[in-house]
């Protein structure tokens, strides 16, 4: 089968370093690419068709809610949010779920001291695998 | 977390950092005036969320710490909670400071540092800590999408921009596979919105396109696409919004008009047999159909013409008493509304049909179900009426003829109706098509027919129609005299008898009724021979117009269009010529010399010989005369049908400009483009199979002029341009060419970037492309596949064209060149040989040849004596417009030998063809004028390429072979003889 393929959308570069850093971790995640907002992302989830979205929602012209918005008509893809402001309950965390985000994660934190850049990237990776219906990955 | 990737990450964070501190300084200090308050809040709030988020990611606890609460209070201003006022933006101010200077020292030490005392405390103070922490609620059930109008508006928004992608298909043969896989990514998706929003024969839709697609059936593509255009109409319909139906159908209106027109014949043949209706299978075959062609109409937005199919389906169903006689008359109005839209919808753009005249059908059509039992009964009011009963009504008894059971029951009606009156309007509409056309649709609309009738007056044949109309007389006239405002040929009078008070209800407006030798106005000449005198009144009735007919188009009062496939015509145009060559002969056998000296011979010989053989020689001789008359009437009357039938070959270029307009500005609206469409030289008559042939092309060249060549209004305008893009297609005749221009003042084409995609491609090596010239590099636009869009966008790109329209051209027998600036435009010029063309020409003689010089060089043709020349520094001249006017003789020019005198002698007429080159006139002399004529101009014969001032050769009716000169060739020839004899010594 194979591997499950992941765009990842987030207007912070600093992120998509530290995001991508941990997806590409995975041996069983195949990272197609990365937009910096949700134009470019809806431009490359055409092109690319991935599996799975990883989406961030503060960003600047389309908000994440909105690209998947658009991604629900357009892509069979799976909408994992990650998010400091979706934290579980609140309405942005509602909406993203009502509009078909299977995962809400929040960003990672603490990359720098190595246990936590171990134990938040864990949560992100546990989180996309489950979105790709893959095992849970080896904790460390 | 590799080392190399902290570095990484650490100038990242910087970078960021600085960005958001530049971006929150100056919203901070922007006046809350500036601009719209909302975005700069939310602007703001990002800026500090993402902060925050930096900050984390970093271990830079003190840093979050701070950027978290100023978010909490922008978090408040975006919830309308709190005001951004001086107050709050002070403490922000300090937060950012504290921010840059915990970055700074962050990125200095690699670690946390400190928050300047208080600070916290005072932002709380404004935010209020865990005022944005909202109390956690259910988990929300997954909303139905499609009940959300945001959802319906995207998934509009999808479709309209999917359309033109999807019409792609229809072009099977100019799609390699990355073009289909464009296409079905397009149906793919939209079948996918479809289901998300549980639109599910919608979703089938599309998913049976992709099948046909994969399967390459252009049938099937055609069919899903047509289901496709009726679903996004009626979802265009239900959100109120352009869903793309509008741009489907635009792409979709060849086919569409393919279908109209098939159906159109095809439902006329059904109807034209009212008996044949009543069998059930046949009219529900019938009402299938015209539900069919509903939809397209509806499709191509002509709601009325809809309407009316689908009421005539529904009558049709209902299989109706097909014995009965209003059906006849139902049917054969319908067939006329039928003809009616033929003609409207095939124009650009489709027109509906008569709102009035559609409507007053559909509800005859609707009453007429009902009617058909009532009227069983009723059958009295059917009944003919009696002369004397015509007579009480102020009318002529002769009318009886012409009145049918449904005309009488019509009469009656309007008798019984006391707001209806009676008037006869008399009409001439056979030498006006304007106000032929006027007066149909006036029929149409303002009276109701009840019957009409031919009149035969003054060697004319009027038609005159007895109408109801609830106007008054002085309403009614003033709306012929509009229509007719020579007047002459529309007149009306009341037939109700005329109230003693009025003075005899004769019209103001409209003169007075024909009675007797009417003094008419003179007429215009009829414009064909066969309106002659002694052309035989029509027996009956005229067949039109019909009861209630509809309005028809302006030119054709008569008859209406007929679409006629192409080959019909060339089989037409070769039988055309073949007795072109027989009609030669015969002249050639009439005028037979041998006969002629055979004759003299005998009279010589008889001398005053045998009276009877004298008899015998007369009826030769007599024979002989008519037979040479015979011939000269057959060879005009063979030259007019020529004529007539060249007509029907060529069409102005305008017919195919026409069809670009709403492309243009369907596919600039689709991309927020603003495009001003300008076509010229659309009088340029070309053969009609050209116009087939170049459509493609053109379209192509003029999607991607507005897809690739012109800017985004914004990008124009910073390229210092108008925000609107000119595209301006252009047809002119130049020498023996026909040459189209296809220009915008868009962003050019780059040759390097050409140069490199060529090279990518692996069209030409990188060392060979750098050696090749710009206009070289250019030339790869027309490689197979090539493009240099960046993006591709949903309506051309990949590069599937410029190879497929240089194919066209070429074999066309025609050449296509690019000239291009950066940043200036770009123009394609496409140039045509006239071999496929028709040229309007002054026919002329010298000596026996006949030569053609085109039209557009000519300037006039004047008559001048032998005592008008004189010469002028050594040319000879005439006065022109008290002008003077070189002239040299034409046989000159050309080289042929001239034995007439040069200046002309004698007292005769000296012929002389004024040559038009720019503001430049010269006379050319000629032995003899024949006519105007079109000729339809072949390759010149390779023996003739080299003559000087030919451009090519054609045939006359006679079969001759006439020269078609090149004007500018002539102009410089006949320029350099009139230079020689200047030299010469006089």
């Amino acid at each position: 089968m194979a591997k499950p393929t992941i765009l990842l959308v987030d207007d912070s570069v600093l992120m998509r370093t530290i995001i991508g850093d941990i997806v590409r971790a995975d041996d069983e995640l195949s990272l197609v690419g990365a937009a910096e907002n949700g134009k470019v992302a809806l431009e490359m989830v055409k092109s690319l068709k991935p599996d799975i979205v990883l989406l961030d929602i503060e960003m600047p012209e389309m908000s994440g809610l909105e690209v998947m918005e658009h991604l629900s008509l357009m892509s069979r893809a799976k909408v994992v949010i990650i998010s400091s402001v979706a934290q579980v309950g609140s309405p942005e965390a509602n909406e993203a779920r009502a509009l078909g985000a299977v995962e809400i994660i929040a960003k990672p934190s603490g990359t720098m001291s190595l246990d936590l850049a171990h134990k938040k990237g864990h949560d992100i990776i546990a989180a996309i695998r489950r979105a790709a219906g893959l095992p849970p990955p080896v904790r460390p | 977390m590799s080392s190399e990737l902290i570095e990484t990450l650490w100038r990242q964070f910087g970078v960021e950092a600085g960005e958001h501190f530049d971006l929150l300084e100056k919203l901070l200090s922007a006046t809350p005036g500036d601009g719209p308050e909302a975005e700069r809040i939310a602007a703001l709030f990002r800026s500090f969320h993402s902060l925050k988020g930096a900050a984390r990611a970093m271990d830079l606890f003190a840093m979050e710490a701070v950027a978290h609460r100023a978010e909490t209070i922008l978090g408040r201003a975006r919830s309308g909670a709190l005001a951004l006022t001086g107050e709050v933006a002070a403490p922000l101010l300090e937060a950012l400071d504290a921010l840059r200077a915990l970055a700074e020292s962050g990125m200095r030490d690699r670690r946390d540092g400190q928050v300047p005392a208080g600070l916290l405390a005072r932002l709380d103070a404004v935010g209020g800590e865990g005022a944005v922490v909202k109390p956690a609620s259910a988990p929300p059930s997954p909303v139905r999408l499609h009940e959300s109008e945001r959802m319906l508006g995207l998934f509009v928004g999808l479709l309209h921009d999917g359309m033109a992608t999807l019409t792609r298909a229809l072009d099977l043969d100019s799609l390699d596979g990355e073009g289909v896989r464009d296409v079905d990514d397009t149906a793919d998706r939209l079948e996918l919105a479809c289901e998300r929003l549980n639109f599910l024969p919608f979703a089938d839709t599309f998913r049976q396109f992709r099948e046909a697609l994969a399967a390459r059936d252009p049938d099937a593509i055609l069919g899903e696409l047509q289901a496709v255009a009726a679903a996004s109409a009626r979802i265009g319909r239900l959100t109120g919004k352009d869903a793309g139906a509008a741009i489907l159908a635009t792409l979709l209106a060849d086919h569409n008009a393919q279908l109209l027109a098939e159906g159109t014949a095809r439902a006329d043949a059904l109807l034209a047999v009212p008996a044949a209706l009543a069998d059930p299978s046949a009219a529900a075959e019938t009402a299938g159909l015209l539900d069919r062609m509903a939809a397209t109409l509806e499709i191509i937005r002509l709601p009325r013409a809809s309407t009316l199919l689908r009421v005539l389906a529904d009558v049709m169903r209902r299989a109706p008493d097909a014995g009965h006689a209003g059906w006849p008359v139902l049917l054969a109005d319908a067939r006329t509304a039928l003809g009616d839209l033929g003609v409207r919808a095939a124009r650009e753009p489709a027109e509906d049909l008569d709102a009035e005249g559609a409507a007053a059908l559909e509800g005859r059509l609707r009453a007429f179900v009902d009617a058909v039992s009532a009227e069983r009964e009723a059958g009295e009011a059917r009944r003919p009426l009696a002369a004397d009963e015509l007579s009480a009504f102020g009318l002529d008894p002769g009318l009886l003829r012409f009145l049918s059971p449904d005309g009488a029951a019509d009469l009656r009606t309007a008798i019984a109706d006391p707001t209806m009156r009676l008037y006869e309007v008399t009409a001439f509409l056979e030498t006006s098509p304007e106000v032929a056309s006027g007066f149909v649709q006036w029929m149409g609309s303002k009276v109701r027919a009840i019957t009409n009738w031919p009149e035969f007056i003054d060697g004319r044949t009027w038609l005159r129609v007895l109408v109801a109309s609830q106007e008054e007389l002085p309403a009614l006239a003033d709306a012929l005299a509009s229509i007719d405002p020579g007047g002459g040929f529309l007149r009306i009078r009341p037939c109700t008898p005329p109230d003693p008070d009025e003075d005899g209800g004769e019209t103001a407006a409209v003169a007075a009724p024909p009675l007797g030798p009417p003094g008419l106005p003179a007429l215009q000449p009829a414009g064909s021979p066969a309106a002659a005198p002694g052309t035989p009144p029509p027996a009956g009735p005229l067949p039109t117009p019909p009861a209630v007919p509809p309005a028809r188009p302006a030119q054709s009062p008569g008859g209406g269009v007929l679409r006629v496939p192409g080959e019909a015509i060339d089989r037409f145009m070769a039988r055309i010529d073949g007795m072109v060559l027989l009609s030669g002969e015969l002249n050639a056998t009439a005028n037979d010399l041998r006969i002629e000296s055979a004759l003299a011979a005998l009279t010589e010989r008889l001398g005053a010989g045998d009276p009877d053989l004298r008899v015998l020689w007369e009826a030769v001789e007599h024979h002989r005369r008519d037979l040479l008359d015979l011939d000269a009437q057959l060879s005009r009357s063979v030259d007019r049908l020529r004529e007539a039938a060249l007509d029907l070959r060529v069409v102005p270029i305008e017919t195919l400009f026409n069809q670009f307009p709403r492309v243009v500005r369907e596919l600039a609206r689709v991309q927020g483009k603003s495009v001003r469409f300008v076509t010229e030289g659309g009088e340029v008559r070309i053969d009609k199979s050209m116009v087939e042939m170049l459509h493609d092309p053109l379209m192509h060249m003029v999607r991607n002029a507005v897809d690739h060549g012109v800017e985004s209004p914004a990008g124009r305008e910073a390229a210092g341009k108008p925000a609107q893009a000119t595209l301006s297609l252009r047809a002119f005749q130049r020498n023996s060419r026909v040459v189209l221009e296809i220009v915008d003042d868009g962003r050019g084409i780059a040759a390097e970037a050409v140069r490199a995609k060529a090279v990518r491609q692996g069209l030409v090596g990188e060392e060979d492309s750098l050696v090749l010239s710009p206009d070289a590099v250019r030339d790869f636009i027309f490689s197979p596949g090539f493009s240099t869009a960046d993006t591709v966008t949903e309506t051309s790109g990949r590069g599937v064209g410029m190879d497929v329209v240089r194919n066209a051209v070429t074999r066309l027998g025609g050449g296509i060149a690019i000239r291009t600036r950066e940043g200036a435009g770009t123009a394609f010029t496409i140039d045509l040989p006239l071999s496929a063309a028709i040229l309007r020409t002054l026919l002329v003689q010298v000596d026996d040849q006949v030569l053609a010089i085109p039209d557009r060089f000519v300037e006039e043709v004047c008559g001048f004596a032998a005592e008008d020349f004189h010469r002028v520094s050594g040319c000879w001249t005439v006065l022109r417009r008290k002008r003077v006017l070189p002239v040299v003789r034409l046989a000159d020019a050309l080289g042929f030998p001239a034995e007439a005198d040069w200046p002309p002698t004698g007292s005769g007429q000296c012929l002389v063809v004024v040559l038009r080159h720019g503001n430049r006139r010269i006379g050319l002399e000629i032995d003899k004028l024949l006519r105007r004529g079109d000729l339809f101009v072949r390759e010149s014969h390779p023996g003739l390429a080299d003559v000087p001032g030919v451009g090519g050769v054609s045939l006359l009716n006679d079969g001759r072979i006439v020269i078609i000169l090149d004007g500018d060739e002539l102009y410089r020839l006949a320029a350099a003889v009139q230079l020689r004899e200047a030299g010469a010594p006089a």
